[in-house]
């Protein structure tokens, strides 16, 4: 039976304001993992922002966050669930790209990291940081593994979280997360050397 | 930072003069190493991690190499100085409360 009194309507606002605290908290946290997983750029950034928070809200409704436990771990663990399921939707259509290997929008690691900012159109969002070759280097590094370490060591999400998050189990969150530290890692040493020469 | 020659260096320059070569640890270390250098690694097993790496002519660079990585990584925790790059647009943030209201609406008809 449908219940509109005015104790349901004030735990309605509650629950509105409750969940308007937490983006008031969260977004600027969310905003950031989203550039960094969907390469600075601005509009699927803010769009897997808004799905988040969307997907959140309802889920709030439903009582399924427990207030009082971790705000932000939780959108990050929707946010990256959503991301993970776009990026799988898309692979489906390039299956036969190795994604650990290939880099975003189809250049080398290398070449990404040299490319003037004129051909870099998320370059004016990148110069603006104060590692760009740390941020171009973690673009160019595919989604699964890139994925893993913005959550882990930027997001610090937890290694459990992280798999939870991915639907993986934990000793693939590691493999992953350890192969991005080495790419990373790879990729800056090249940039290094070539700015050397 | 300075050099020698007093010319200033920007910290990136100096991280990543200071370390070359690979990440290659033990193939059967790798975990352990990789763990240790974030920190997530406790107990024995991190006394032997240690332990090894401290003796390990393959391990024991990787796991300089991974912390100065992470170290570097981290700084990417600070936020946008630009105060506007932390917030959602004002239409994203309108177009997010219709959307709200909407799922607000559909619980109370579902729940009616």
């Amino acid at each position: 039976m449908a219940d509109s009194s005015p104790n349901t309507s004030t735990r309605a606002k509650q629950k509105r304001s409750g969940f308007e605290k937490i983006i008031e908290a969260q977004q600027a946290v969310l905003l950031r993992a989203a550039r960094r997983l969907y390469n600075n750029r601005e509009d699927q950034a803010q769009d897997l922002v808004q799905d988040t928070l969307l997907k959140g809200y309802g889920a709030f409704l439903e009582n399924k966050f427990e207030e009082g436990t971790n705000a932000r771990a939780w959108l990050l663990r929707i946010m990256t669930n959503l991301f993970i399921t776009e990026y799988n939707r898309k692979k489906k259509w390039e299956a036969d790209v190795d994604f650990d290997n290939v880099v975003s929008e189809g250049s080398s690691g290398l070449e990404a990291l040299q490319a003037p900012p004129a051909d870099q159109p998320e370059a004016a969002l990148v110069a603006n940081v104060m590692d760009e070759p740390l941020e171009k280097a973690l673009a160019t590094l595919s989604p699964d593994l890139r994925v893993c370490l913005v959550m882990i060591d930027i997001e610090e999400v937890s290694y459990d979280e992280a798999a939870i998050a991915l639907e993986i189990p934990i000793g693939t969150v590691r493999s992953r997360l350890f192969r991005a530290r080495q790419r990373l890692h790879g990729l800056l040493q090249e940039y290094a050397k070539q700015r050397r020469r | 930072m300075m050099r020698k020659n007093g010319e200033t260096q920007a910290p990136n320059q100096e991280i990543e003069a200071l370390d070359e070569g690979p990440i290659e640890p033990c193939e059967h270390m790798t975990n352990q190493i990789n763990s240790l250098a974030d920190g997530t690694l406790h107990g024995v097993i991190k006394h032997f991690t240690r332990f090894h790496a401290w003796h390990c002519g393959k391990c024991s660079p990787a796991l300089r190499r991974l912390i100065a990585l992470r170290t570097r990584v981290i700084t990417l925790r600070q936020l946008p100085r630009d105060a506007e790059r932390n917030l959602l647009p004002v239409a994203r943030y309108s177009a997010l409360k219709k959307a709200m209201d909407a799922l607000e609406s559909g619980e109370e008809s579902s729940n009616g």
